[in-house]
C-alpha cells in the first residue's frame, strides 16, 4: 500500500507538474549549480577532474535512464554509443575542421542516428532478447572502433588536445568543467521537460503496460524509437565531452564493462529519475577513488587496498540491491522532504 | 529497520572515509628534501598478471634505495596510483601526481594508458617511464618526456624477423587486435620484405583465449616455421598447446610480455623449444650486479617483469642522482637532459645497456632471442 502510494507520487511528479516539485528543490538546485560553478574554480586539478567525470556520467546516465529507466528498454551498450559520440566529435573537429560546439551537437545527432539503427530490432524484441541485441551492438561498435582507423586513428584511440571555442582555450580544467556543467544542466532541464510531455508519459506507459498503452492509442514503435534516439543523443554528447575532458578519446573507455557500469549506475542511483542519474554517477566515480585515497593516506601503500577495491565495490552494489532496490534517489527524496519540513517548520516558528 | 541500519552504516563509513581522504593531517609526513616519484600501476585490470610484478619491482627497488639512505641521501617517496589499466583513471591519476603533488617523474604501465598521457606529460614536462615499449614512445617528437628501459616492440620484432631469415623460415603472425598487439605489425612487414621472409598467415587472438585451433590450422596449412606473437603468456600457452595438437612444427617467438616465466608455467611441456624476445637477465643470474640484492628482497614470484621493474627504478635513481650531483633542481626538463648523458648504462646489469639522444629515445637497436630449454629461458641468439 505504502509502495503504491510512493509510486503514485513519483509518477505524478512526471505528469504535468513543475520541473521540480517544491520551492526547496528549485532553490536547492540553483544553489547546487552555482555552488559547483564557483567552488570548482578553487579546487585542485584532481578534484575538478573527479567533478567533471561525475557531471559527464550524470549526463550520459540521463540518456540511459530515458531509455531503460523510463521506457524500460534495457541497454548494455550505452558506453559504446558514448564512444560513437566521442570519435565522431573528434573526427568533426580534427579532420573536418568544424568548431567544437557544432561538433558536439553533430556528434549527438550522429549517435542518435546510430542508436535508431540499432533500435530497430527493439520494435520486435523485449526483455532478455533486447538485452542480447544491445550486447551485440556493444560488440559491433567496439570492434568498429578498433578497425575503423580512418575515424579512430589507432586501435587504442586518438588524442584530441585542449577544447577551444571561438579562440578561447579551456586549458584550465576548472573552466572546462563549467562547459560540461552547462551542458549537463541543460540536459537535465530537457530530461525533466521530456518526462512531463505526452511522449514521456507514453514511455512510462509502455514500460509498465505495453498492451494497455497500445490499446489506449499510444504509438509503441514511435515511442520506442524516440527513446532510442533521445537516449543516445545524450550518450553521444556525453561521450564527446568525455573525450575533451580526457584530451584523448580512448577506445577502452567505451568497453562492455563501462556499459555495465552505466547500467549499475542508474539502478543504484534510481531508475527513471534525474537525481538517480546524478547520485549513481557520484557513487560509481567516487567509491573506487575514496577507497584508493584511504589506502594512500592511511597506509601510503595502495597495493593493499587495490585488490580489495573491486570486491568492496561489488559488495556495496549487492547491499544496495538488497536494501534499496529502488535506488538512492528514493532516499534522497525522503531526505529532502524531511529537511524541507524541518526548515519550513523552523521558519514558521 | 534493516534499511535504516544499512543507510546509517553506509553514511558513517562514507563520511569516515571522506574525512580520512580529505583531511590534510592524514597525509603521511615527509622528511625535508624528500623527492616525490609517481607510480601508475595495474594490479587489478586486464594483464595485471604482469602489472603486479612490474609494480612490485619498481616499489621494492625504491624501498631498497631508501634503505641505503635515498638518492644522494635524499629520501624518495613513491606515490602509487592503481588504475587497473583503465585510461580515464590513468589520466586522472597523472593529473593528480603532476599537478597536486608536483612530481617530476612517473613510472607508468601499458600501451593505451601511456598513450593517453603522452600530450599531458609533454605539457606538464614530466618524465614518464612506461613498461609498454611501443614505437611511439621512443619518438621524441611525439613523446619528448617518455623513456623506456627495453628495446621497443618494433625494433625487437625486426630482430625476430632477421632471426627467421637466418633460419630460412616462413613467418606467421598471431597478434592481438589492440594497440599493444598491432604496434609492431608494420615494422615486421617492412623488415620481412627487406630480408626476404614470407609472411604466410596473419591471425588474430584475444588476450585470454581458450582455443587456438583455427589459428594453429592456419599456420600448419601455410607451412609457417615460426609464429611471431604479440600478446600475453596465456595466449602463447594456448597457441603452443594447439600447435602441438594440430601437429604443426611452427616455433612461436613471443614478444616480451608473451614469452615469460608464466608461459613456461602455464604451457608446461608444450613450452619446450619456443622462443621469446625476453628483455632482462633471468632471475638468479648472478652475473648481474644487482641480482644478489634482488634475491635478498625475497619476492614471492620473481620473473622478468619484476626484474625490469627494478631496472626501471634504478635507471630513474641514476638520472636523479646525476641531477643532484650537478646541483640541478629535480624537474622533468633537467632529468630529461640527464637521460641524454647516460652512456651504455645498464641498470644493475639487469637489462642491456641503454643510450638516449634528443633525436632518438630507443634505448637499444636490437634484441636477443631466448629459448625454453628444460623449463628455463636460455639465450640462443643475439642480433
Amino acid at each position: 500500500m505504502k509502495q503504491s502510494a510512493e509510486k503514485h507520487t513519483e509518477h505524478s511528479a512526471a505528469n504535468g507538474l513543475p520541473l521540480l516539485e517544491t520551492r526547496f528543490e528549485r532553490y536547492g538546485a540553483v544553489v547546487l549549480v552555482l555552488g559547483l560553478a564557483v567552488g570548482s574554480q578553487f579546487l585542485s586539478g584532481y578534484y575538478v577532474s573527479l567533478l567533471t567525470t561525475i557531471t559527464i556520467f550524470s549526463l550520459a546516465a540521463m540518456g540511459l535512464n530515458l531509455l531503460s529507466g523510463n521506457a524500460g528498454l534495457i541497454s548494455i551498450a550505452h558506453a559504446a554509443f558514448m564512444g560513437v559520440g566521442a570519435f565522431t566529435a573528434a573526427w568533426f573537429v580534427i579532420d573536418m575542421g568544424l568548431p567544437l560546439m557544432a561538433a558536439l551537437f553533430l556528434a549527438g545527432i550522429v549517435t542518435a542516428g546510430v542508436g535508431l539503427l540499432f533500435g530497430l530490432p527493439s520494435l520486435r524484441l523485449s526483455g532478455i532478447y533486447l538485452i542480447l541485441a544491445t550486447f551485440a551492438a556493444q560488440i559491433i561498435l567496439y570492434w568498429f572502433f578498433e578497425q575503423a582507423l580512418w575515424l579512430t586513428k589507432s586501435p587504442d584511440g586518438r588524442p584530441v588536445g585542449i577544447a577551444s571555442i571561438a579562440g578561447f582555450y579551456f586549458d584550465d580544467s576548472a573552466h572546462y568543467f563549467l562547459l560540461v556543467l552547462a551542458f549537463t544542466v541543460a540536459g537535465g532541464v530537457v530530461y525533466l521537460n521530456l518526462l512531463r510531455s505526452g511522449l514521456g508519459r507514453s514511455m512510462e506507459a509502455i514500460r509498465e503496460r505495453p498492451v494497455v498503452a497500445q490499446l489506449m492509442g499510444m504509438n509503441l514503435q514511435k515511442t520506442k524509437l524516440v527513446a532510442f534516439a533521445a537516449g543516445h543523443f545524450y550518450a553521444g554528447l556525453a561521450g564527446a565531452l568525455y573525450g575533451w575532458h580526457l584530451q584523448f578519446v580512448a577506445t577502452e573507455a567505451f568497453n562492455l564493462m563501462r556499459s555495465i557500469e552505466m547500467l549499475v549506475l542508474i539502478i543504484i542511483g534510481g531508475l527513471g529519475s534525474l537525481s538517480g542519474a546524478v547520485l549513481g554517477a557520484i557513487f560509481i566515480v567516487l567509491t573506487p577513488e575514496l577507497l584508493d585515497m584511504a589506502g594512500n593516506r592511511l597506509l601510503d601503500d595502495v597495493s593493499v587496498i587495490a585488490p580489495m577495491r573491486l570486491g568492496i565495490f561489488g559488495m556495496l552494489v549487492v547491499l544496495f540491491l538488497l536494501y534499496e532496490p529502488r535506488g538512492m534517489a528514493r532516499s534522497w527524496r525522503k531526505l529532502m522532504r524531511y529537511l524541507e519540513s524541518k526548515l519550513f517548520n523552523m521558519n514558521s516558528k | 529497520m534493516l534499511q535504516s541500519i544499512f543507510y546509517r552504516t553506509i553514511t558513517i563509513v562514507f563520511l569516515l572515509t571522506a574525512m580520512l581522504c580529505f583531511f590534510p593531517g592524514c597525509e603521511p609526513a615527509e622528511e625535508e628534501g624528500t623527492i616525490r616519484i609517481g607510480q601508475i600501476t595495474n594490479r587489478t585490470g586486464e594483464t595485471s598478471d604482469v602489472g603486479i610484478p612490474l609494480a612490485d619491482g619498481v616499489r621494492d627497488a625504491w624501498r631498497w634505495i631508501n634503505e641505503q639512505g635515498g638518492v644522494r641521501e635524499r629520501p624518495v617517496r613513491i606515490l602509487e596510483r592503481e588504475t587497473g589499466y583503465n585510461v580515464p583513471r590513468t589520466i586522472a591519476a597523472f593529473r593528480e601526481l603532476s599537478g597536486d603533488y608536483g612530481v617530476s617523474l612517473v613510472h607508468g604501465f601499458g600501451t593505451p594508458d601511456s598513450e593517453a598521457v603522452m600530450d599531458l606529460a609533454t605539457r606538464a614536462q614530466v618524465i614518464y617511464m612506461p613498461t609498454s615499449y611501443d614505437e611511439r614512445f621512443v619518438n621524441p617528437e611525439m613523446a619528448p618526456y617518455f623513456f623506456i628501459t627495453n628495446t621497443d616492440y618494433s625494433t625487437a620484432a625486426r630482430s625476430a624477423v632477421r632471426y627467421v631469415a637466418e633460419q630460412n623460415g616462413r613467418l606467421g603472425l598471431a597478434r592481438n587486435s589492440g594497440g599493444f598487439g598491432m604496434a609492431p605489425i608494420g615494422a615486421i612487414k617492412d623488415e620481412a620484405e627487406k630480408v626476404g621472409v614470407p609472411i604466410v598467415s596473419e591471425q588474430d587472438m584475444s588476450y585470454t583465449p581458450t582455443s587456438a585451433v583455427q589459428q594453429s590450422l592456419a599456420f600448419r596449412n601455410a607451412d609457417a616455421t615460426h609464429v611471431w606473437m604479440g600478446n600475453t603468456h596465456t595466449a602463447m600457452a594456448v597457441l603452443a598447446r594447439d600447435l602441438r595438437r594440430q601437429e604443426s612444427d611452427a616455433v612461436i617467438i613471443g614478444n616480451i610480455y608473451a614469452g615469460d616465466e608464466n608461459f613456461i608455467r602455464t604451457a608446461g611441456s608444450d613450452a619446450e623449444g619456443h622462443l621469446s624476445l625476453y628483455g632482462s637477465v633471468e632471475y638468479g643470474d648472478e652475473s648481474a650486479g644487482m641480482m644478489e640484492v634482488i634475491m635478498q628482497a625475497g619476492y614471492r614470484d620473481p620473473n622478468t617483469h619484476y626484474i625490469r621493474g627494478w631496472a626501471q627504478a634504478l635507471l630513474a635513481a641514476e638520472v636523479i642522482g646525476m641531477a643532484i650531483d650537478r646541483e640541478l633542481e629535480i624537474t622533468g626538463e633537467n632529468l630529461r637532459n640527464m637521460f641524454y648523458e647516460l652512456e651504455d648504462f645498464s641498470p644493475g646489469g639487469l637489462v642491456p645497456p641503454v643510450n638516449y639522444t634528443p633525436e632518438d629515445h630507443r634505448p637499444g637497436q636490437s634484441s636477443a632471442i631466448y629459448q625454453v630449454r628444460d623449463g628455463r629461458w636460455v639465450k640462443i641468439w643475439e642480433d
